[in-house]
Formats: C-alpha cells, sequence, structure tokens
C-alpha cells in the first residue's frame, strides 16, 4: 500500500476537526469584548483629550461669556480653574488629565460619543396643594415619566419604552392618582422624534426634536425649557460643560466598583416663562472607566404661564442611570402612517 | 459598507461556516480551546473594522485568523497548546505507534497533529493553508501576504519537520519512505 506523506498529513488534520462546532454564543462574546474594548478605547482617548476639553472649557467660557451671561446670568464661571486645569495639563504632558475634574470633562465627552442604555425618571410636584377645602396641603406628583431605552449620540438613534403616569393634583383627575396612563413606544431618528402607542407599529406621532421632547409631547409637561437644565442627557451634558459650577466631592467604594461623585449647580435666568432658579444636583463616575453612571438633577421653578408651572412652585427631579456602554442601537424609520406634529411652545 | 454595531452578517457567517472556520483556527491554534480563542479574537477583529468589510466577509475572517495566528501568536511567543507533550515524548509516541494492532494510521496521525502544532506559526499556516485548505503557493502566499517563495520555503521546512517525525514512526515498523512516497 502507498500514500503519499502530504495525504497523511491532510487526513491528519481531518481527523482532528471531525466533528468541531464553535459554541453557539461565539458571535455574542466576540461581539461583548468588542464593546468592552470600545469603551476602554475611548474611555483612555478622552483621558487625554479631556485636557484639551478643559481647556476649550476655559477658552469657551471666556469667549462666549456674552452668550454664556445672557443665558445664566449669575452662573459661577468656572473657566478660569478651567484654564489653570488645562494649563498645568499641558505643562505636564497630560498628567493632570487625572484630576477629578478633567476627568469629569472626560467622562462627559465619552458619554456624547458612546451609546448607553439609559434609564431616565421625570418627576413633577407641585408643592403645598389642598385636595379638598377641608384636607391639609401637600405635595402632589402631577406627572411621572419612566423611560427605559438605548440611545447612541453619535448617530442620533435611540429607542424606548416610556411609561407615563399624570397623577393628581389640579392638572389630572383625582380618579386618576398614580393610575398607569400609557406606554408609549419612542424612536428617535436624527433630528426627529417618533412616539406610538406601545404595540402599535403602525400609527406614529413624529416631529422635529429630541429624545426629551418625544417625552414631553406624551407626558404632558416635563422639563421647562429653560437654558439647557434638560433631561436629554446630551443637552444636559453640553449645558453642564459650558456653564455649571462642579465640585468633586470624594470616592466611595474602591477598585472597579469605585464611584466619584461631583455636586453641580448652575444658575438659569428667567425668561417669559419661568422665573431665574437655580439647578443643582449630582453626577457620579465609574472611577476606574470614568464612565458616567447616574446623574440627578432637581430645579424649582415658578413661572406665570400654566401650562409651565401652574401658577404655583413646580419641583422637576430627573434621574438618568446610564449603563451597557457600547451597546449595539439599531433604530428603523417607522413605516405605516405617521402624523406630524408642529414644534411644542418653547422647544 | 456595513452599520456599526449590528453584526448580523457575522453571526449568520458563523452559523452557516462556523464549523468549517473552527477547524482552521483549531488546527493553527494546536487545540480546540486555543482555536475558539483565535477564531473569537478574530471575529473581535473583524467587528472593529465590519463597517469597512465590502468584500465577502469570510474570506476576510479567514485572513483575519491567519494573520492573527502567525502574527498575534509569534507576538506573544506563545506555544500552541499540545495536549501536555514535549517534542520527545512525541518521539516516542510515534515510536510506540507503529507497532501493533491495526491502529498505526491512527497513531500517525495524532503523532503529524502534534508535531504540526509545534512547528513556527507561519510555517503552520502555510501547511494549513496548503493541505487543509488546499490553496495554491500563490494563493496561499496572498493569504498570508507573503511571497510565493516564503511560503515554498516554510511548506518545505514544515513537511521535513513532519517528515522527521513520520521517520522515527516509520522506522520501527519498517515503513520505507521513497520520493515521498510511504510503502
Amino acid at each position: 500500500m502507498n500514500f503519499a506523506f502530504e495525504d497523511v498529513l491532510t487526513a491528519s488534520m481531518r481527523d482532528e476537526v471531525a466533528g468541531l462546532e464553535p459554541a453557539p454564543d461565539l458571535v455574542a462574546r466576540a461581539a461583548r469584548r468588542h464593546r468592552q474594548r470600545s469603551v476602554r478605547l475611548v474611555a483612555t482617548a478622552t483621558g487625554t483629550a479631556g485636557v484639551a476639553a478643559a481647556v476649550a472649557i476655559g477658552m469657551t467660557v471666556a469667549s462666549v461669556g456674552a452668550g454664556a451671561n445672557r443665558t445664566s446670568a449669575g452662573a459661577e464661571k468656572t473657566g478660569p480653574g478651567a484654564e489653570r486645569a488645562g494649563a498645568s495639563a499641558a505643562r505636564t504632558g497630560g498628567h493632570a488629565a487625572s484630576s477629578p475634574r478633567a476627568r469629569l470633562v472626560a467622562a462627559m465627552i465619552t458619554s456624547t460619543r458612546l451609546s448607553y442604555r439609559l434609564h431616565l425618571v421625570n418627576t413633577s410636584t407641585l408643592a403645598g396643594h389642598r385636595m379638598t377645602p377641608t384636607s391639609g396641603t401637600r405635595d402632589l406628583i402631577n406627572w411621572y415619566a419612566d423611560y427605559t431605552g438605548v440611545y447612541s449620540p453619535s448617530t442620533g438613534t435611540g429607542t424606548g419604552v416610556d411609561v407615563v403616569r399624570l397623577q393628581s393634583g389640579t392638572l389630572a383627575p383625582r380618579s386618576s392618582y398614580g393610575t398607569v396612563e400609557g406606554y408609549i413606544q419612542v424612536r428617535i431618528v436624527g433630528d426627529r422624534y417618533y412616539t406610538s402607542s406601545a404595540g402599535n407599529d403602525q400609527h406614529w406621532r413624529s416631529g422635529r426634536g429630541t429624545l426629551v421632547q418625544a417625552l414631553v409631547l406624551n407626558g404632558g409637561r416635563a422639563w421647562a425649557p429653560t437654558s439647557g437644565a434638560s433631561a436629554d442627557p446630551s443637552v444636559l451634558l453640553a449645558a453642564l460643560r459650558r456653564l455649571g459650577s462642579v465640585k468633586f466631592v470624594g470616592q466611595t467604594g474602591t477598585g472597579a466598583n469605585a464611584l466619584d461623585t461631583y455636586d453641580f449647580r448652575y444658575h438659569i435666568a428667567g425668561d417669559g416663562s419661568v422665573k431665574a432658579h437655580e439647578l443643582t444636583g449630582t453626577i457620579v463616575l465609574h472611577a476606574q472607566s470614568d464612565l458616567i453612571s447616574k446623574i440627578t438633577m432637581r430645579t424649582t421653578v415658578t413661572g406665570a404661564q400654566p401650562q409651565i408651572a401652574d401658577g404655583g412652585r413646580t419641583t422637576f427631579t430627573t434621574v438618568m442611570t446610564f449603563s451597557d456602554y457600547g451597546v449595539p442601537v439599531s433604530v428603523e424609520t417607522p413605516t405605516g402612517v405617521v402624523q406630524s406634529l408642529k414644534p411644542l411652545p418653547g422647544s | 459598507m456595513r452599520s456599526e454595531g449590528s453584526f448580523e452578517g457575522l453571526s449568520a457567517l458563523v452559523a452557516d461556516r462556523g464549523a468549517a472556520l473552527l477547524a482552521t483556527a483549531t488546527l493553527l491554534a494546536g487545540s480546540r480551546a486555543a482555536g475558539e480563542d483565535l477564531l473569537q479574537a478574530a471575529l473581535e477583529r473583524v467587528m472593529r473594522h465590519w463597517h469597512r468589510v465590502s468584500d465577502d466577509p469570510e474570506i476576510y475572517l479567514r485572513r483575519t485568523i491567519y494573520h492573527l495566528a502567525v502574527d498575534q501568536w509569534r507576538a506573544r511567543r506563545r506555544q500552541p497548546e499540545v495536549l501536555g507533550r514535549t517534542g520527545t515524548q512525541l518521539e516516542t509516541d510515534a515510536l510506540h505507534a507503529g507497532q501493533s494492532d491495526g491502529t498505526d494510521a491512527v497513531h500517525l496521525r495524532m503523532a503529524l497533529i502534534q508535531g504540526l502544532s509545534q512547528l513556527p506559526p507561519r510555517q503552520r499556516a502555510v501547511l494549513v493553508l496548503r493541505y487543509w485548505e488546499q490553496l495554491s503557493e500563490s494563493e496561499a502566499a496572498d493569504v498570508l501576504g507573503c511571497s510565493v517563495g516564503t511560503v515554498k520555503s516554510s511548506a518545505s521546512r514544515g513537511l521535513a519537520r513532519l517528515r522527521e517525525v513520520a521517520a522515527v514512526w516509520a522506522a520501527d515498523d519498517s515503513k520505507t519512505l521513497v520520493n515521498g512516497v510511504w510503502s
């Protein structure tokens, strides 16, 4: 019997790999690692970019002071501090990027570049209402929205579901207190939002605007349109970079669980709808990755226009929780009947 | 042009051709586990450039597997997994494999696979391309991004080493090798 050596080698290879099948989750594992790597790369890159951004912040505040003053009279300008941080960073070859403020800036930039999963809860509360002539006063939640979805800032696309509740007070019947008003599908495609009742893919309402404007539309009211004090993360982060006073509070936890906390505050000028007011909040960062974990913010506004503040004091609270950075975001423009809506007043 | 973040095409490719891809990766890496690591690493690399992959993704993925096998494994100076046997043990195995009971061919094949896994990465890749994928020398050179001459020399050295392994196996059983043919 004759056989060529190369044939034996080929047969050996065939025997060796006979019956091999890849693990069912192989692609998913690769995708997960790919996303983790992307996050690490962007975080690393923005660690350096944060230095430049810190410089840019100082320059921005200095150069657009007129605009900043117009929209936020009395805002605490942090430009000089940022300039010092930037200049220091430049001198030290970028090491100052590890300073809390520079890292916060880096995190903000990163969070406007990476896709993420967002859980956003908006609550507006009317202070001191009396339910009946004889009852005592109490704060009433008049609107509550709980949105969960994914969003990609780089492509401007997102999708999620918003749970809306109208809960009591003068704005809704007493019987509706605590009831769920509806589940709303939300899609963001570029500069347009689309909303529809959950489960109905054939009838959509659409308008030009952002995620928060989609929530405003369906919830009836959300954040007052005030100079960047928006529940839209990208708008808020941009506003904080331009306007806010930020203070590093400290770090909790260790290792992968370490969290850095910052308090922020800025003054928002009054306009035709609301009086001047303060916005305060907290930003929590993952210390290892410099990615934003959570933002909470709160403000109380008083306005003359009932549709904004009902003539009394309304407190808006937003909690944004970010997770799953790098998550794939695939959003299709809705088909079927699409009803175009006019822009909201003040949006 | 493909959308970033969505890898449906890759999922379909792995569902359809995963066994063949894993086979190649396993031969290159030396074990099933290492092969799956290599295939996963190649998938990650392809995902990174997914938006630029306009050709057949399988071609791109296969090239990536080979490049990683040659470059990454060499860069890490990582020897492929060899089931815990040394070169000396390998030759001993081959010696004993030639004896007795009709399982000669199986033992020889095992010895060759172990010998293959101990070759330098480029030689191993060339032999897998030539004798598993059945590519020509020029096609193998194209996949590896090297010259045909490099493929020829790598194949020649790799085969020579494997023949040494086989010769040890053959010597004990009075088989003869004439012009590359065992009789």
